[in-house]
């Protein structure tokens, strides 16, 4: 138990830093707009760093996907950078576009904030129960094979079911990966990152306009940079895995089709798990039916 | 068949995959605590309590000096121009509808007489509203803290734009302050906002027809005494999320009002 004095010293202290920060920013910028835009921008940049180590941005289906997917780092990479960007540019486009150029309120804006968020969830989950249904696929081809009782329309089947080929290496596999990553991006990156907003409203009201839109790219590299040192240990943990198994290729294809599944399984629970958090929290627009909040527009 | 060779596959990297993907969930969940917990905004409160020949209270003006955010969202937000600026009109624009929204919860302000009884207070009137060139928060009752003699500001420090509305709410029966003492407390029952008479002597005393501050009358700041508990439920609430009704009546301060019989 703190006693009052302390409590009441923390809440002043609180009621403080606020004010603080806020008008020394703003003084800031009208002082020396150079040092407050660098700063502003590499705030964005540790935000995003230290952002990205939370829940949601992709993490897990990019981690799942890299689990999934042999030789896919540069691939897994590439989705990272893209769907980070997108995200930024999902934030800017709220704030300028709907915010400012079409004239809708800031609760409209953080509305429709939600509703991108709850339909990248649904997009996230779709893309796991492909994955999931492409691993029991696969399984359900590599126990066919197996049982020996192969059809020629499965394609050559070797004497030896060491040798059975699946089409993962080919054409189909090519356009299928090119899909899978640009749904991957476009799921993870109409979700504009709350933060993100409230950077950009921010930066506008303390007359930062361009060094905020600065930021939140800033901020996208920072994210890109937490999930991509992710997704490396991703691959190294699978490759480090890799190294204790028996590396024959029947062995390898049926740990693919495990992965597949398992991803695709914790893909969805991921999705699952957001939208049921969402559900649970009230509506951005909530906020604003405060009596001091409700005239804000 | 390589059926069994698998499952000692599958049995050797099994663990090893349940641990990375254990270990990254809880570092995940670990850091992705709610960064935006109640309250949101802070307003600081000048209460003036307007007594009649007889040392009863007949009214009270509120003085409520919001923060520097909610100054700079409400400049934003309130005006079609999205600019950033309010005019005079607009200013007090907002304060008319922030107390009309304000209405249905009492104005925030709970009064009590000297037996405990609740006194209601009639419509809010004599509303004004201006930009204020306020001092930080933080060399009030902090710098009291700190250094308890420490002198007034007024140094020329950074000062902020921020807005102030001012309005008067009449009891609906005239409280006697000379027997008894009355009480009462300005908050959010949600804790949205955290509101707290800051400055030195920022309750005071005026004579309801000369205007003229009265002597016999004091008031006393009771801060509120929290508990722990009550803090990390406040701060874990998010920016979103609903309080528990009557929250705020824990983080509120008790105004005692109390006046000397000689006059």
């Amino acid at each position: 138990m703190f006693s009052a004095e302390i409590i009441q010293w923390i809440r002043d202290g609180q009621r403080a830093f606020g004010d603080l920060v806020f008008n020394q920013l703003q003084s800031f910028a009208q002082g020396h707009p150079f040092a407050a835009s660098f700063s502003l921008i590499s705030a964005g940049f540790f935000y995003g760093v230290a952002h990205a180590i939370g829940p949601g941005h992709g993490k897990v289906i990019v981690s799942s996907y890299l689990l999934a997917n042999r030789n896919s780092l540069k691939r897994g990479l590439l989705i990272i950078v893209m769907s980070s960007l997108l995200q930024a540019m999902t934030a800017i486009a709220l704030v300028f576009g709907y915010y400012y150029a079409l004239d809708a309120t800031r609760s409209e804006a953080e509305h429709a904030a939600r509703t991108l968020e709850i339909a990248s969830f649904v997009l996230v989950g779709c893309i796991g129960l492909a994955l999931a249904a492409r691993g029991c696929a696969d399984f359900w081809r590599l126990a066919h094979n197996a049982l020996g009782g192969s059809h020629a329309s499965l394609g050559p089947v070797a004497p030896c079911c060491h040798h059975a080929h699946l089409p993962s290496h080919g054409a189909l596999d090519q356009s299928r990966g090119y899909a899978s990553m640009v749904s991957i991006i476009l799921s993870v990156g109409i979700r504009p990152c709350t933060g993100a907003l409230m950077l950009l409203f921010f930066s506008c009201i303390a007359g930062l306009t361009v060094p905020g839109i600065l930021a939140i790219f800033a901020m996208a590299v920072g994210t890109a940079a937490t999930t991509g040192a992710l997704a490396l240990m991703v691959v190294q943990s699978r490759n480090l895995a890799l190294r204790f198994v028996d590396k024959s290729e029947h062995t390898l294809q049926i740990m693919h089709a495990g992965l597949r599944l398992a991803g695709g399984v914790i893909i969805m629970l991921f999705a699952a798990l957001f939208l049921l958090a969402l559900s649970g929290s009230e509506d951005a627009a909530a906020a604003h039916t405060h009596p001091l909040y409700k005239s804000l527009r | 068949m390589t059926g069994f060779n698998n499952k000692g596959a599958w049995r050797q990297i099994a663990p090893r995959l349940c641990l990375f993907l254990l270990a990254f969930f809880v570092i995940a969940f670990c850091l992705s605590r709610p960064v935006y917990a109640h309250p949101h905004a802070w307003i600081s409160l000048r209460t003036s309590v307007i007594v009649n020949d007889t040392g009863e209270a007949v009214a009270i003006r509120q003085h409520w000096l919001f923060d520097s955010a909610y100054s700079a969202y409400a400049s934003q937000d309130f005006n079609p121009r999205k600019d950033g600026k309010l005019s005079h009109a607009d200013l007090l624009k907002l304060a008319h509808e922030n107390l009309s929204n304000l209405k249905s919860f009492g104005y925030f302000t709970v009064i009590e007489d000297g037996n405990g009884k609740s006194v209601s207070t009639g419509d809010a009137k004599d509303i004004t509203s201006l930009f204020e060139s306020a001092p930080h928060d933080l060399r009030r009752r902090i710098s009291g803290l700190l250094a308890p003699k420490a002198p007034p500001s007024g140094d020329g420090a950074a000062s902020a734009q921020k807005i102030a509305m001012e309005f008067t709410l009449s009891l609906s029966r005239p409280i006697d302050l000379k027997l008894r003492s009355a009480t009462y407390r300005i908050y959010d029952p949600t804790y949205y906002v955290d509101m707290a008479h800051v400055e030195h002597s920022a309750v005071s005393f005026v004579h309801d027809k000369t205007g003229r501050p009265v002597d016999t009358c004091h008031a006393k700041v009771e801060l509120p005494k929290v508990d722990q508990a009550l803090i990390f439920q406040a701060a874990a609430l998010d920016r979103n999320a609903t309080a528990p009704k009557d929250l705020g009546y824990y983080f509120s301060e008790k105004v005692i009002l109390s006046c000397s019989p000689q006059k």
